[in-house]
């Protein structure tokens, strides 16, 4: 075991991913696809949320910025096993048929990093907020001008904050597990892949598989890195 | 016409109240606005660019009256300048033309309007510059030129030079006396000579109320705040700030560092023959370099290395038998040193 399992696991990691495997290819497009469309899900409710709390005053918005900074740290078995009992036949959203499928996972995913998304949004418009749009609206902007201008200057916040999450919903192992239950070729995803193999006493495969994981995710953030032109992440 | 008229104008902060049943009525081209750091200044400026609601009382500009329904027009005639100049992301250029693109301005009358405001501010060629890659005198010049751009109707200033050297300030002071025949310019400044050689009318606030007002070169306001104030570097050492100014060290119980503006009152100031045992943090010793009597007070100017001026009765003076070019003591508690 140990530093033999370690550098063996790299170098099968190395094999699996120049012979572009198909179980470990196919693992990894499906863990990007949950990921992806959980961060899809998040963004698109937690963006508009974030406008309302950062840029409206209304009743119970501290309460509401409490909640989801409170959320971050959920246990994920938690609310694996709340969406569970919701998503499963005998539940509210049983017809649906969302319990073991992809989008099942993607929506729990969804649900994880939501409070992440929003609290990083939130906080990358309250540190530009005021002083854009104190700025801009003495130049003359309307409200929604001011608005656009606060979330264009909050970009690389917001961007950071998306990336968190996606990295958060990739990485995610216990809502996957519960909502998902690791079904060959149909829920199966790297963490849930890595889990089993080391179960199973395959640690150079899981090496392997977290060896791919680990590089997916330096990728992908190495990749929006240069795409938002070098430092500014 | 009043530019600007205020009718019982208040605000206020929780339990704060920063201005207090303001009435006023602007009609002058150039207004400097006076007072100490919460005084209610920058409060009065956010109102009068139309960033902020009063809490109570009216406001009317051009003789209509400001509501939330027609704010933004007020914003797009009063332009705001802050004290410490804020950018968004991009060039000197982007920056400029923000405020004509929004108004759906066509990008050659942008562009020939971006190089005559440039101009104006001495730095024809910074175009092309990141506003984060500047100094902090050229970023208010260029802060400043971003409001020149729209040819607002009013200019309002909060300190715009209060960071900045010497050549900056100049600079910027030279711009807005040129300004101020051109458009209403409205300055909040501790820099008494800026607001004397910019200003027709000053306004002194006292906690968010106008206590005196009139010509800069008339108010008792104006010749009050002149005497020692003291201009210098300050750094914490124990809780106490040493602001050293010239040849010497003032001590405040203030905590300020960097660059910073203090002053004294001279009614705050001890005067002895020689050396005293006091609790006072503050004791330096010097000549008398002037004697000046108003309204049976007597106030004596005392050279240190810079010139204090201490208010005593006549009689004290009288019964200390002081002279001129007498060497004298001087003291003052560091709690009696108030920051600018």
């Amino acid at each position: 075991m140990s530093w033999n399992a370690i550098s063996e696991g790299l170098a099968e990691a190395i094999r699996l991913i120049l012979t572009l495997d198909s179980t470990v290819f196919e693992i990894t497009v499906r863990s990007l696809e949950t990921a992806g469309l959980a961060t899809l899900i998040a963004t698109l409710i937690g963006l508009p949320i974030s406008v309302i709390i950062t840029m409206k005053n209304f009743p119970g918005r501290d309460t509401l910025k409490f909640l989801f900074n409170a959320l971050v740290g959920i246990p994920t078995v938690t609310l694996g096993l709340f969406l569970w009992m919701i998503m499963a036949r005998s539940g509210p959203l049983g017809d649906l048929n969302l319990l073991y499928t992809i989008q099942g996972v993607a929506i729990g995913q969804a649900f994880l990093i939501l409070p992440i998304t929003v609290t990083f949004i939130v906080s990358a418009i309250e540190s530009k907020g005021q002083e854009v749009r104190d700025l801009v609206r003495t130049l003359g902007a309307s409200e929604l001008q001011a608005s656009v201008a606060v979330l264009r200057e909050a970009y690389s916040g917001i961007s950071l904050a998306i990336i968190s999450s996606f990295n958060r919903a990739f990485a995610e192992l216990g809502i996957v597990t519960m909502l998902g239950a690791n079904i060959r070729g149909t829920t199966r995803v790297l963490t849930t892949a890595i889990a089993l193999e080391t179960n199973k006493g395959q640690f150079g495969f899981s090496f392997a598989l977290s060896f791919v994981l680990l590089f997916v995710v330096f990728l992908l953030n190495y990749l929006i890195r240069v795409l938002q032109g070098g430092d500014q992440v | 016409m009043s530019v600007y008229k205020l009718e019982n104008l208040g605000m206020v902060y929780g339990e704060n109240h920063a201005l207090k049943d303001l009435s006023l009525d602007i009609t002058h081209r150039s207004l400097g606005l006076i007072g100490k750091s919460g005084s209610g200044k920058t409060t009065l400026l956010r109102i009068l660019s139309g960033l902020q609601s009063q809490t109570s009382g009216d406001l009317f500009f051009n003789e209509d009256k400001v509501d939330q329904g027609n704010v933004q027009g007020l914003r797009q005639k009063a332009t705001m300048i802050f004290q410490n100049p804020s950018f968004m992301n991009g060039d000197v250029r982007t920056n400029l033309s923000y405020g004509l693109r929004i108004r759906g301005e066509s990008e050659d009358v942008i562009d020939e309007k971006v190089d005559e405001v440039l101009n104006i501010v001495s730095l024809a060629d910074f175009g092309d510059r990141d506003t984060r890659s500047l100094s902090g005198g050229e970023q208010q010049r260029v802060a400043l030129a971003r409001a020149l751009m729209l040819d607002p109707e009013v200019m309002l200033l909060d300190e715009p030079t209060s960071n900045l050297d010497p050549v900056n300030s100049r600079i910027i002071t030279d711009i807005l006396v040129s300004e101020s025949h051109a458009r209403t310019v409205i300055i909040a400044s501790h820099d008494l000579d800026q607001v004397k050689r910019i200003a027709e009318h000053v306004i002194f606030l006292e906690e968010g109320v106008v206590t005196e007002e009139g010509d800069p070169f008339e108010i008792d306001a104006i010749r009050r705040f002149t005497e020692n104030v003291f201009v210098g570097s300050s750094t914490v050492e124990e809780g106490v700030s040493q602001v050293e100014v010239g040849a010497i060290v003032i001590r405040t119980s203030i905590p300020l560092t960097g660059r910073a503006s203090v002053h004294v009152r001279s009614q705050d100031i001890i005067i002895s023959k020689g050396w005293i045992e006091t609790s006072a943090r503050n004791q330096f010793r010097g000549p008398i370099s002037g004697v000046n009597e108003r309204n049976g007070i007597v106030m004596i100017d005392i050279d240190v290395g810079e010139v204090f001026t201490v208010q005593i009765t006549r009689r004290s003076f009288n019964e200390m038998g002081l002279k001129l070019g007498e060497p004298v003591n001087i003291s003052f508690k560091a709690s009696s040193v108030l920051p600018l």
